[in-house]
């Protein structure tokens, strides 16, 4: 594929994840070519041409609504070369809680990185990539908030890294790291 | 990066705000005029010049959701054909239903021989807020089988970018049943592959 085309592949895949698909009952054909020209119910701003090219290559295989970090994905496949496109959406204004002052400025200006979503992104994976009724191994942010969690915090992280007052663990392991 | 920019035009109004504020302060101590007064004013006044459909908009978004949005059903797939015997079986369906445009409709699918679903927008004026109608229509009757009336406030086309504050809803009654509904309603009869 050119770049160009690849481009625009991208940039319709980018569009398309602001779309609600949580408020869909499934995401057939149908419902997903509304959703995507439907602005009030679903967030969509797709043109019944665009819409209809897009549901004629591509099909939406899962969808993560927004976390509390307003972290929100969608994992699209391509109908004719079964290739995988996860998109994540960017800021979104109607989410200003969430996006704007949780994440961009709490955790983007203060912290460097958003760490919420950074979480939130490698849970989805996991569920993704895990069977119907399988479990999976998630993570989860604390925030340490006593002395004696952030000496240790201190002492235990990694050489030549940071150590915030944050503790990333995966549950059920019980084996957490510091970040 | 758009919701840092923001922050950064906030954080500018923000400041400009309490630079104006502050300077109708000394004004007002200057001129012996009441400190409070002039400085709520002044305040209230900055507040307005971004913010003045903020109230507003919210109001009226709340009152639509009371009074105008909902979901109806007229008629079930179920009683329809018990209404029709025998009519639904020589309906034909596709799997993705042909769109059409026509006036004082925004957008509708032909969902087989006797049933299409509308959307229709209409927008308050002034204010950002629209209400999105859509319902399942017997073309042959003009008999409406179920009908949905959603609300949302908030501008559109990367305007609502500058106006995130505006942005409520969408206010969407009966997700799960009008769904259910609209399938049924839909498949009706014989798929055409």
């Amino acid at each position: 594929m050119s770049d160009v085309g690849e481009f625009f592949d991208i940039a319709t895949l980018a569009e398309a994840s602001y779309v609600l698909f949580d408020k869909l009952t499934d995401f057939t054909d149908k419902k997903v070519l509304d959703a995507l020209q439907n602005n009030i119910d679903f967030n969509g701003n797709f043109s019944a041409t665009q819409a209809a090219n897009f549901v004629a290559e591509w099909e939406v295989v899962s969808h993560q609504p927004n976390t509390d970090s307003g972290f929100s994905a969608t994992l699209f496949k391509n109908k004719i070369t079964g290739e995988y496109v996860y998109a994540a959406r960017g800021t979104e204004p109607g989410n200003p809680m969430a996006d704007i002052f949780y994440t961009d400025l709490g955790d983007i200006v203060v912290d460097g990185l958003a760490i919420g979503q950074i979480v939130d992104m490698y849970n989805d994976w996991q569920r993704i990539n895990t069977s119907e009724g399988q479990s999976y191994q998630a993570a989860r942010l604390d925030l340490l908030e006593d002395a004696t969690g952030l000496l240790f915090a201190e002492r235990s992280v990694v050489p030549g890294s940071v150590a915030g007052p944050y503790e990333l663990s995966l549950e059920g392991k019980g084996d957490g790291f510091i970040c | 990066m758009i919701g840092l920019m923001m922050l950064l035009a906030l954080g500018l109004y923000l400041a400009i705000s309490t630079g104006v504020v502050a300077l109708t302060v000394r004004w007002a101590k200057r001129n012996s005029r009441s400190v409070w007064r002039w400085g709520i004013a002044a305040g209230f006044l900055m507040y307005l010049l971004a913010f003045w459909d903020h109230i507003p908009t919210l109001i009226l978004y709340k009152h639509y959701c009371a009074t105008k949005a909902g979901f109806w059903v007229y008629k079930t797939p179920e009683q329809w054909k018990a209404e029709n015997p025998g009519v639904a079986e020589t309906l034909t369906w596709e799997r993705i239903p042909q769109q059409f445009t026509s006036p004082g409709i925004d957008r509708g699918y032909k969902l087989n021989e006797r049933f299409v679903w509308i959307h229709q927008v209409s927008a308050v004026p002034i204010l950002p807020i629209r209400l999105g109608s859509e319902a399942v229509v017997d073309t042959k009757t003009n008999e409406t089988v179920i009908k949905r009336v959603s609300v949302r406030a908030g501008c559109s086309g990367g305007k609502e970018y500058f106006s995130f504050w505006l942005s409520q809803g969408p206010y969407t009654p009966g997700v799960r049943e009008f769904a259910q509904y609209l399938d049924g309603f839909h498949q009706f009869g014989r798929e055409v592959k």
